[in-house]
């Protein structure tokens, strides 16, 4: 079970955390498309902050023998699948970039000609 | 037959405007009319006020895009002022405006898509590049007859000239890294006709090689590798 301090302290962060998102989609620096899946991940610590039991027997049924082991492999594989995805859509981004790069090269060559 | 040359050039100030000027003077001697277009790939040096002040046709790139962007803005440049015949061309004064003509020759013929100057063919090159990089070419051109069942000797060479086919592919889609080597291959492994001729290059004028001496073996071995994931690759496959 957790101590009463642990729960304080973890519901702080948590109302740090969803202080944070919700700020960024109410200045508009984040789509609310992409701020479902922070939001879900808020929801997530909530649910496992209330039900521990829970982180417990899944550890069981994965044959984790900590919990914080089954905690830090789950980060380790969402902070993996996000980097990826952060990468990919670096990679787009860079070509739509150089791609616009080079019209704007071609286009000045057509003004500078017309002159 | 509408003809482009496509000259990149990244801080090239000690070679472009003879390079041009080789081009300029080839042109007045041939009957056949041909064009021109540098590509400043963001010269830090005075590549640009050299161009602007010898009132040459170019191309400024708002910045650095590395050699097989600035390319493709060639390709590009030629698709929508609907060239024909495209002839990729280094301003750095390696390559030898005479065998301009051999090498569109095929293409006006109608008889391949592509052809390769190469340095190794007919003995014609006295420069064949340093060698740790002959070395390097070897394997690839071994690796693209193991795959492809086709020879090409000189991978690697910046030296090339494609027909309108090929032109709309490249301003379409065109590896930005390894481009030569990426490209020849996934052409000729799409059943696209080359042909390589044999011509002459010089040891470079100034500026610095895109392929540096400690790099070849690591070049080498990274153009082996794109080559075999090429498979994997929209380029491979939709070309």
């Amino acid at each position: 079970m957790l101590s009463l301090n642990l729960k304080i302290f973890a519901y702080l962060i948590i109302i740090f955390y969803f202080v944070i998102v919700l700020n960024a989609v109410h200045k508009d620096k984040m789509p609310i498309k992409s701020s479902i899946l922070w939001f879900l991940i808020g929801f997530l610590m909530i649910v496992f902050i209330l039900f521990p039991e829970m982180l417990i027997k899944i550890s069981r049924l994965v044959g984790i023998e900590t919990i914080s082991n089954l905690l830090f492999f789950c980060a380790l594989i969402c902070l993996l699948i996000l980097s990826f995805d952060l990468y990919r859509i670096n990679n787009l981004e860079k070509r739509k970039n150089i791609s616009l790069a080079q019209e704007i090269g071609i286009i000045k060559n057509a003004i500078t000609k017309k002159k | 037959m509408k003809i482009l040359v496509i000259v990149p050039a990244y801080n090239e100030e000690e070679s472009i405007i003879n390079t041009i000027n080789n081009i300029k003077n080839y042109k007045k001697c041939k009957k056949f009319s041909i064009d021109y277009i540098v590509i400043n790939d963001g010269s830090t040096d005075r590549t640009k006020d050299l161009l602007v002040a010898n009132n040459i046709n170019f191309i400024d790139l708002p910045y650095n895009l590395g050699i097989g962007a600035a390319v493709q803005t060639g390709y590009k440049y030629a698709s929508y002022n609907d060239y024909d015949i495209a002839i990729q061309f280094d301003g750095d004064g390696q390559h030898d405006v005479n065998y301009i003509e051999k090498l569109i020759d095929p293409i006006i013929q109608n008889d391949v898509d592509i052809v390769i100057g190469s340095r190794f063919i007919d003995n014609t090159s006295d420069f064949k590049s340093t060698k740790v990089r002959q070395v390097g070419i070897n394997m690839i051109s071994f690796l693209i007859k193991i795959l492809s069942g086709k020879k090409m000797m000189d991978v690697t060479s910046g030296f090339r000239a494609v027909n309108k086919k090929v032109i709309e592919i490249f301003a379409r889609n065109y590896p930005y890294d390894f481009p030569e080597p990426i490209t020849n291959y996934a052409l000729i492994k799409n059943d696209f006709k080359f042909k390589e001729v044999g011509v002459s290059m010089h040891k470079r004028v100034g500026g610095t090689s895109s392929i540096k001496f400690i790099g070849s073996i690591y070049y080498m071995f990274n153009v082996c590798l794109s080559i075999l994931l090429l498979d994997l690759n929209k380029f491979g496959r939709n070309n």
